[in-house]
């Protein structure tokens, strides 16, 4: 695991072996009624809770069901030549209106020829007459390379970039003798990912984890190849992203510093919602028309999680588990909710910092929100949930 | 070559103890060792065999067999149970005393204990960076980083495309290399 160290797997003792094997088929020849009231059956049910959180945090899809299992009964997905049709249509939509709008090529003239769709930001290589030319659609903006523009070359070959987004795209044109090349991202705060390029017909497109701002892009012809200096594009494009409605400046300066390390898509589309601070650690939820995010300073480190519009509300979101030494509880609400408090197993409660449909509501000690209650109230104090945080 | 891991499993589905008791044979090194490398305690990391067994075994039916191996599976229990257990009341604070103690045993060699123990304290170390990682990045550092699944078979476990967990695991090692880095 790269330079975090995992220690090497052992043999198990037969001592080991034998008191586990004595301690499981011990219990598993038990009546039901003692096995049920062991301390692990709880670990079910977080298994099942926290497989489905990951399923808001880190899917694509947000369909993941709860037990973890992908579901097996989908709707048949649309082509890549028709995904990449409607990507290049929602590009040509976006701008439309813009002071670009004439300096777009006819759309009916763009053929796509590749598209790399991840984490909700989809782009599509695509040639105009022969020319390339690169879309990329995200959930609350797009950009488009100009169709004029030269490459970037890399010294000395026949590979350049046309279009590098903040978003995490790095795309342009590939050398023909290229057959299998490497990119690699080393961002702000000197993290590297390195993976093959995707390409196509003379296009690559590469999606970055890290950000691609002021970060340093190196590509390998081959896997062992020389690692080559790739040029920023000296023209950004023609994008337009939708602004928040609610700009605040600590959310602003927060997906600033995440983006030293990581791709924040749509940065200046989020209105901050939900805060809370801690021992010098702070998490601000965000929200959008397409979903909600969380941007997240600790002293070390500052990063940004953003996931799709969770499928129902209330639900918990498992963003961190704490923050500033202090367990953390992050979800959201039914809308018109306005306020939000948890109720404890004593009959306590604590009073969540609520906004815009996300709470977030720091705990004293380890607290299993299976015990708790959720108690959300709208504008005129009246009840409008109270159940499970789920 | 015995039967598969899907092949027995579908016996075990059906009560089939012995299925599960080659299951658990075949296995439990795994298992074992994952929840040492979770705690770092040998003494947690046999809790953990146990309990991940009873676990699957009580909830076979659920059981996510991918590809011809439950072993991802089983890592995700294990992983749940160490959660469980740092969540818990009831338990509060048992694992986290396991990793920071010293170990039981000490033999005549210093510098062999002192390498123990470094060895020990690096491994607490990165179970603790693990934990602390978001719901998303822990559970590809878990299954991938830890347990060495590869990315295809974590994304059919977890039910996500193979380049989320390929992001995922990007970020998590972006972030765990600064966090066990200051510890």
């Amino acid at each position: 695991m790269d330079d975090i160290e995992i220690p090497a797997a052992r043999e198990v003792p037969d001592v080991v072996r034998a008191r586990v094997h004595v301690q499981v088929f011990r219990q598993i020849q038990e009546p039901p009624k003692r096995r049920y009231a062991l301390p692990v059956a709880a670990g079910v049910v977080a298994a099942a809770l926290a497989v489905g959180l990951v399923a808001v945090v880190g899917s694509d899809s947000g369909t993941t069901p709860a037990s973890g299992k992908r579901e097996t009964a989908q709707p048949a997905a649309p082509s890549e030549a028709d995904a990449a049709n409607a990507d290049l249509d929602r590009c040509w939509s976006g701008l439309r209106g813009t002071p670009f709008a004439g300096q777009l090529p006819p759309r009916e003239r763009v053929v796509p020829v590749l598209r790399v769709s991840q984490l909700q930001v989809n782009v599509v290589a695509a040639r105009v007459d022969g020319k390339p030319i690169f879309c990329e659609t995200t959930p609350k903006g797009v950009r488009l390379s100009k169709l004029d523009a030269q490459p970037s070359m890399v010294t000395g070959t026949g590979t350049g970039t046309l279009l590098v987004s903040p978003n995490g795209t790095i795309a342009g044109v590939l050398d023909p003798t290229w057959a299998d090349p490497y990119l690699s991202v080393t961002s702000r705060s000197k993290n590297t990912i390195r993976e093959a390029v995707k390409h196509k017909d003379g296009l690559f497109i590469f999606r970055s984890a890290l950000s691609t701002i002021n970060s340093t892009i190196t590509v390998q012809p081959t896997p062992d190849g020389l690692a080559l200096p790739v040029p920023y594009p000296p023209d950004p494009g023609f994008s337009i992203t939708s602004q928040a409605r609610y700009p605040s400046p600590e959310l602003t300066e927060c997906a600033r510093k995440a983006t030293d390390s990581t791709t924040v898509v749509d940065s200046d589309s989020w209105d901050a919602a939900a805060t809370v601070r801690a021992g010098g650690d702070r998490i601000i939820l965000a929200t959008n028309s397409g979903g909600v995010a969380a941007c997240v300073e600790q002293q070390s480190y500052t990063d940004f999680y953003a996931m799709p519009e969770p499928e129902r509300r209330p639900m918990l979101l498992g963003i961190i588990p704490s923050i500033g030494g202090k367990p953390l509880l992050t979800g959201v609400i039914p809308l018109g909710g306005r306020s939000a408090e948890l109720i404890l197993p004593g009959g306590g409660t604590i009073q969540a910092n609520t906004a815009r449909g996300t709470y977030a509501a720091l705990l004293e000690s380890n607290i299993d929100p299976r015990a708790m209650t959720l108690r959300v109230r709208d504008n005129s104090e009246k009840v409008i949930y109270e159940g499970p945080l789920t | 070559m015995g039967a598969s891991d899907r092949e027995l499993w579908g016996r075990v589905v059906g009560g089939d103890q012995a299925a599960f008791e080659v299951l658990f044979q075949r296995h439990l090194g795994v298992v074992w060792n994952h929840g040492y490398r979770l705690t770092g305690s040998w003494d947690a990391a046999e809790d953990l065999a146990s309990g991940a067994f009873l676990v699957a075994w009580r909830r076979r039916e659920s059981a996510v067999v991918v590809g011809d191996s439950v072993v991802p599976w089983l890592l995700t229990v294990v992983g749940n149970l160490v959660r469980e257990e740092r969540r818990s009341l009831w338990r509060r604070g048992r694992v986290h005393r396991r990793v920071a103690q010293l170990p039981t045993s000490v033999d005549d060699h210093a510098d062999d204990v002192v390498a123990r123990l470094d060895a020990r304290a690096r491994v607490a170390a990165v179970a603790q960076a693990i934990g602390k990682l978001p719901a998303a990045l822990r559970r590809v550092s878990e299954l991938c980083l830890v347990g060495e699944v590869d990315t295809a078979a974590a994304a059919e476990l977890l039910g996500v495309s193979e380049t989320t967990v390929r992001v995922n695991l990007s970020r998590a090692r972006a972030r765990l290399r600064t966090m066990v880095g200051e510890q």
